[in-house]
């Protein structure tokens, strides 16, 4: 049996191969080459887009603050009245209405009873001294501070306030040339009683 | 016999890697560093979008659309109602002419150094930078009880800003109806904060419906000339 020694078709198959092979790899590298430069446009593209948005915000920004710059003297005078007017606000809410106090206070002050001495303090502690002809105009007068009107035969406004609490009486005798009662009395001056009723 | 392997054989692989290397470098070292600049760019550039669209814009239209004359009237308004600072003396002169239009002749005026920022009860409200003050009088008078009630009133609707405390109504000895009335009176000082003003940042607002009525209630206040009378300047003997 004879043996083919001839490698001549074989080598030419690996040639072939090898050619197929060098193809591919030649159409690899520019495809990748392709492919790369195209990511690098494609990048290069985007980043100067995005540096163009970038300045023109910056210019933007730029023209508004000279033009908020033109405005500045304007901006301050507003942020200082604006402040100002807050802490006027905070003042005026936090005054304390001493004339409706004493206006609260005259409407449930019998006629016949007389002030010698009224004092509010910081703490609205109502220090008030005073005179009356009889026991009864005082018991009624205490009563009345009190908010015990139905002690008084009188029915509470629905929507009134409670003005006065904590009353009570320090001293309580009787003129001995007048005979007129002497008395005083403390109590504390509610929210309320800073309101007009 | 090994294979000797040529160079001509080598050097389509040798190209091939060569390739493929400097595209992985470009991207590394070109594509990735790009586009990460870029997303940062991006996110600056939708920052300051959103300051433009958000603080500038808003801020410039509101501050076009103040009159400067009616801003120029407010802040003066508002600087006669909180001043900056005490002036003790133009204070005294003030009550002074304040109680002689009430006819009410106020004795006694002791005053108390300023006081900064302390327990105020407008302290609660201050930003920091601010300096808030107080000063105290105490003072008394004799009168009606009518004239002091209008003279209370008075009180309320004084500028500068004060409030009243700490009364006293004692029935005076020599007459029936006249009552000796001592209280203290503050004043208050707002010392000026808007000194530095970042063109950017803070976003502002117009005065509001509030603000306004705030002042048009100090408008209807009344105010006494600070400024004191100078006249007649030029003594030849101080001592005569």
């Amino acid at each position: 049996m004879a043996i083919d020694i001839n490698l001549l078709p074989q080598l030419g198959k690996e040639k072939e191969k090898r050619k197929k092979l060098l193809v591919i790899l030649n159409f690899s590298a520019i495809g990748l080459l392709v492919l790369t430069l195209l990511i690098l446009i494609g990048a290069f593209f985007y980043k100067s887009i995005v540096e163009k948005g970038y300045e023109n915000i910056q210019k933007e920004s730029a023209t508004q603050k000279a033009l908020l710059k033109q405005y500045e003297s304007v901006e301050i005078q507003l942020s200082e009245v604006k402040q100002r007017v807050g802490k006027v606000q905070s003042i005026l809410d936090s005054r304390k209405e001493y004339l409706n106090l004493l206006s609260n206070l005259e409407k449930i002050t019998p006629r016949k009873i007389i002030y010698n001495s009224l004092t509010v303090d910081d703490d609205d502690l109502v220090s008030l001294t005073g005179n009356c002809p009889s026991y009864d105009e005082l018991f009624g007068f205490l009563k009345a501070l009190s908010g015990e009107w139905e002690q008084l035969g009188l029915t509470q406004p629905a929507d009134s306030e409670v003005l006065f609490t904590k009353v009570e009486l320090t001293s309580v005798g009787r003129n001995e040339s007048t005979y007129d009662i002497t008395f005083s009395v403390n109590f504390t001056a509610e929210e309320g009683a800073y309101n007009a009723q | 016999m090994p294979n000797k392997i040529s160079m001509r054989e080598i050097l389509p692989y040798l190209t091939f890697g060569l390739i493929l290397i400097a595209c992985v470098l470009s991207v590394i070292f070109l594509t990735i560093p790009w586009i990460t600049s870029s997303f940062d760019l991006k996110r600056k550039t939708a920052d300051e979008k959103s300051v433009i669209e958000g603080v500038l814009k808003p801020k410039s239209t509101i501050l076009s659309e103040q009159d400067p004359q009616i801003l120029e009237e407010d802040f003066k308004l508002i600087i006669m109602a909180l001043p900056q600072e005490t002036n003790s003396l133009a204070l005294m002169n003030t009550l002074e002419k304040f109680g002689k239009a009430y006819s009410v002749d106020l004795k006694g005026i002791a005053f108390t150094a300023p006081k900064t920022a302390g327990t105020s009860p407008t302290q609660a409200n201050s930003k920091s930078g601010e300096a808030s003050g107080k000063t105290q009088f105490t003072m008394s008078t004799e009168a009606d009880y009518s004239t002091i009630i209008a003279f209370m009133q008075g009180f309320e609707n004084l500028l500068p800003l004060n409030s009243l405390s700490s009364l006293k109504f004692n029935k005076a000895q020599k007459g029936e109806s006249t009552i000796n009335f001592s209280f203290n009176l503050t004043f208050y000082t707002q010392s000026s904060s808007s000194t530095e003003l970042s063109s950017g940042g803070t976003v502002v607002s117009g005065l509001s419906e509030d603000e306004n009525k705030i002042l048009e209630t100090i408008q209807q206040m009344k105010d006494y000339p600070l400024v004191p009378i100078y006249k007649d300047p030029g003594k030849e003997n101080p001592f005569r």
